[in-house]
């Protein structure tokens, strides 16, 4: 087994759900991963050493699911406002009043969420996925974004906010309630 | 919902529109098969695995890295002139670079006792030097000039007038260019190197230099060279390196009669011979000359002495070892008058070694008059006393006065008296009419790809070779150096777990044993020719896991193996304190838990990840 195969049996299915969640399209989610694999020896060049492989690698994938979206142009951005930039998720759990989650069928909560996801842009979109997806911290998701670190936080509060807005829109019989409880990272217990 | 249940959502999303089925890597295959240009790039080693060469640990850690970042700054490429700047020999970079990062490490399945193939040993060429095979490499090269001016086609100079505190150490290089090591006072105070080759447009390139850098044009005779104060620094497993001028690394580069010249002075001390500073190099530079000698301290023994002449000089007569360690071969003897005391320096052929380190493997100082030295003599100049690490012991030796020897090994420098500095165990022998000191390598804790180094049965074996009294039979079971398996099973008396996923390359290189009253040890040692992991497996040790935590709490993170609490300690100390390195990289790593009443320790020198530590760490059955 060659370097590529270890990488691509490790990581290939956790890249491509990745990708799918932003391009939003089977074939296209496959391709671009194909694609980041297939640049991968030239990529490697750019991973630094003093972080895992991992993270670094799944923040190339969402960086091409997000160009290739981007170059599709299949969404268009929402206006939000800024100023009243309670933090997601607890501004968007805590004041949708929707209805208790057990009475809601998980199917359509899924669409729910997936409707969502089709109306903010690939940017809002990679925000989303590598915090509440792959369960980035802020620092580890401006890696490859391509986004000034000046403006990340107003990325963030962006996406949080575009995604609270469309599920409110989209909340019909849904619920979505309760606080959020940030769950811990992940992999080894550094404590 | 909270975040978990989002991110159940996001995943039930895609993992309904691509299920995990199917065999990706097929896809992939096909994909390069198709494109031939991406298929010849992989195949050209770009996703080999890699391994970086051992550092050396702790006290010598410093100057190697000046080594590594000097070795750094002559071979990046060149980056962005600036418009406005007019340098010639160097040119301005930002002031953190990107170090090169490894390629992440494949684990492949293994069966006891079927070898898998093993990965190429990294070249001399890849140490930067074409002739380390001959030569060596830095900091301690040991052609002598006469030597290294014969392999190139081009005049070499050097410093003419070597002052008393001062010495010419040896000269390596290639074909286009070769490095002399120059020292000033004690080991490894004040070390000078000065590159020399044909000035061609490579050897032109520009040394990348921080954007910070003052640089200042200078005259060397009648030509102009540029002097600059700084390096780009970095530790080890480092992701950049940053330029300061906090260390005392001096460089000067110029161009005179069609070659180019890089002079670089690191270190600093109060010399009464030479001022080291820009003026003190400046001169130094203008002085050199193409009559310079370049005998090394070697090279003139070697010239000189012969055995008869040293024994007349010493008044006695030499006693060889009637048994030697396999491949050691006498490579010189020498009389040191002060000592009174004959210096017998053996070696392997380099041809042996994968490492091919020129230096003395085993020496042994007699002397009829003088007793051994004192194990204070021994020990490195340059470290404070609690910085000492000395554990002695006392060996049975056959023929030795009481029947016993004195061992002791930690921070011995061989060079003190007879040998390498590499040499850190000793053992001191007294016979009839003759004392005898013998000094060798000891096994390093990250455990060695040359074999290179002596057991402590091997060093009696010698002593016993000299005292005539052998007690030690021709094929004893030595419990440092064993080459079954089988063998190690048989002596423990406990169950062994062997690890059944390792790195790619990695193949049984030998196994230890040891027993220390009830406790008893057994290690097995795994290489791929580069590192070695090492598996250690402790029945009834004194150790646990809270104690280990308590002794040095900032080493050490949580994980489990086979669901039992476990301990994970990758990096290294240096002066500001522990360096974690999770992704590898430098220092050594550990994974530590207990399991029915054994300790097991999976370890090495710190290559790989956490995850991959910890996946051979599971796979131990």
């Amino acid at each position: 087994m060659n370097g590529l195969e270890f990488l691509v049996n490790r990581y290939y299915f956790k890249a491509v759900h990745t990708a799918y969640l932003i391009v939003l399209d089977k074939f296209q989610a496959e391709d671009v991963v194909q694609t980041v694999f297939l640049e991968l020896p030239k990529k490697i060049k750019l991973f630094k050493s003093d972080s895992a492989f991992k993270p670094w690698f799944l923040r190339v994938v969402v960086n091409a699911a997000k160009n290739n979206a981007v170059k599709h142009a299949r969404m268009v951005s929402l206006p939000v406002d800024f100023e009243n930039g309670d933090d997601f998720p607890e501004a968007l759990f805590q004041k949708s009043e929707m209805l208790p989650e057990d009475q809601i069928e998980t199917r359509e909560m899924r669409q729910t969420v997936l409707k969502a996801l089709e109306q903010l842009n690939p940017q809002q979109r990679a925000v989303i996925v590598m915090r509440y997806y792959l369960q980035m911290n802020e620092n580890e998701m401006v890696g490859e974004l391509d986004l000034p670190k000046s403006s990340r936080k107003w990325w963030l509060h962006t996406a949080k906010e575009s995604l609270k807005v469309k599920l409110n829109e989209l909340k019909p019989e849904s619920g979505i309630t309760q606080t959020n409880h940030d769950e811990p990272e992940k992999g080894v217990n550094r404590e | 919902m909270n975040k978990q249940m989002l991110y159940q959502i996001l995943d039930d999303l895609a993992t309904e529109a691509i299920p995990v089925a199917g065999n990706p890597w097929e896809t992939i295959r096909k994909r390069i098969n198709a494109n031939n240009k991406l298929l010849v790039f992989w195949k050209t080693g770009e996703h080999k695995v890699r391994f970086s060469k051992k550092h050396h640990w702790a006290a010598e850690t410093g100057i190697l890295i000046l080594f590594l970042v000097f070795v750094m700054m002559v071979s990046l490429p060149q980056g962005r002139a600036w418009a406005q700047e007019l340098l010639q020999f160097f040119v301005r970079g930002p002031d953190q670079i990107l170090l090169p990062t490894p390629l992440p490490v494949n684990l492949v399945n293994i069966t006891p006792g079927i070898v898998q193939p093993t990965l190429t040993p990294i070249t001399p060429q890849e140490q930067g030097f074409s002739f380390y095979d001959f030569c060596g490499g830095l900091p301690e090269p040991s052609c002598s000039g006469q030597k290294i001016r014969d392999m190139v086609d081009f005049p070499i100079k050097g410093i003419a007038d070597l002052s008393a505190d001062m010495q010419f150490i040896g000269a390596t290089g290639g074909p286009e260019a070769v490095t002399l090591v120059y020292q000033y006072g004690e080991p490894n105070s004040v070390t000078l190197l000065l590159q020399e080759g044909p000035a061609t447009d490579a050897a032109r390139q520009a040394v990348q230099v921080g954007s910070s850098a003052v640089v200042e044009q200078v005259q060397i005779n009648n030509a102009l060279g540029e002097y600059v104060k700084g390096t780009y620094f970095n530790y080890g497993g480092d992701a950049t390196a940053s330029w300061t001028e906090d260390f005392d690394l001096q460089s000067l580069r110029w161009e005179e009669d069609g070659m180019l010249y890089t002079l670089t002075m690191m270190g600093q001390a109060d010399l009464q011979s030479v001022k080291l500073d820009k003026t003190g190099l400046i001169d130094l530079a203008a002085s050199l000359t193409e009559e310079a000698k370049l005998s090394t301290k070697r090279s003139i023994t070697e010239e000189t002495e012969s055995v008869a002449e040293v024994e007349k000089e010493a008044g006695f007569q030499i006693k060889e070892p009637e048994w030697l360690p396999q491949g050691l071969q006498l490579e010189k003897v020498t009389y040191l008058a002060d000592q009174k005391a004959i210096c017998l320096e053996y070696n392997f052929p380099v041809d042996q070694l994968t490492d091919a380190m020129p230096d003395t493997s085993v020496s042994i100082l007699e002397s009829a008059e003088m007793s051994p030295p004192d194990l204070k003599d021994l020990v490195f100049t340059n470290l404070q006393p609690e910085q000492v690490l000395l554990k002695q012991s006392t060996l049975k030796v056959g023929g030795a006065i009481e029947g016993t020897g004195l061992y002791a090994f930690g921070s011995i420098d061989g060079s003190r008296v007879c040998g390498s500095r590499m040499q850190n165990q000793v053992l001191e022998v007294q016979m009839e009419g003759l004392n005898i000191t013998i000094l060798a390598k000891e096994n390093n804790p990250f455990g060695s790809t040359s074999r290179d180094w002596l057991t402590k049965q091997e060093m009696v074996r010698l002593a016993e070779g000299i005292t005539g009294i052998q007690t030690i039979k021709e094929n004893q079971t030595d419990p440092e150096f064993l080459t079954s398996l089988t063998v190690l099973q048989q002596i423990a008396q406990f169950p062994l777990k062997l690890a059944t996923k390792l790195p790619e390359g990695m193949n049984f290189y030998y196994a230890q044993f040891e027993q220390n009253g009830e406790q008893q040890e057994a290690q097995i040692h795994y290489s791929d020719g580069n590192h070695e992991t090492i598996i250690r497996q402790i029945k009834d040790s004194q150790d646990t896991l809270q104690e280990l935590i308590r002794q040095n709490p900032e080493i050490y993170h949580s994980v489990t193996v086979h669901s039992q609490p476990a301990i994970l300690s990758q990096g290294y100390w240096d002066q500001d304190g522990w360096r974690d390195f999770p992704n590898g990289g430098d220092g050594s790593a550990s994974v530590i838990w207990f399991e029915d009443g054994i300790e097991y320790i999976v370890g090495g020198f710190n290559t790989y990840s956490d995850e991959i530590w910890l996946e051979i760490a599971e796979s131990l059955e």
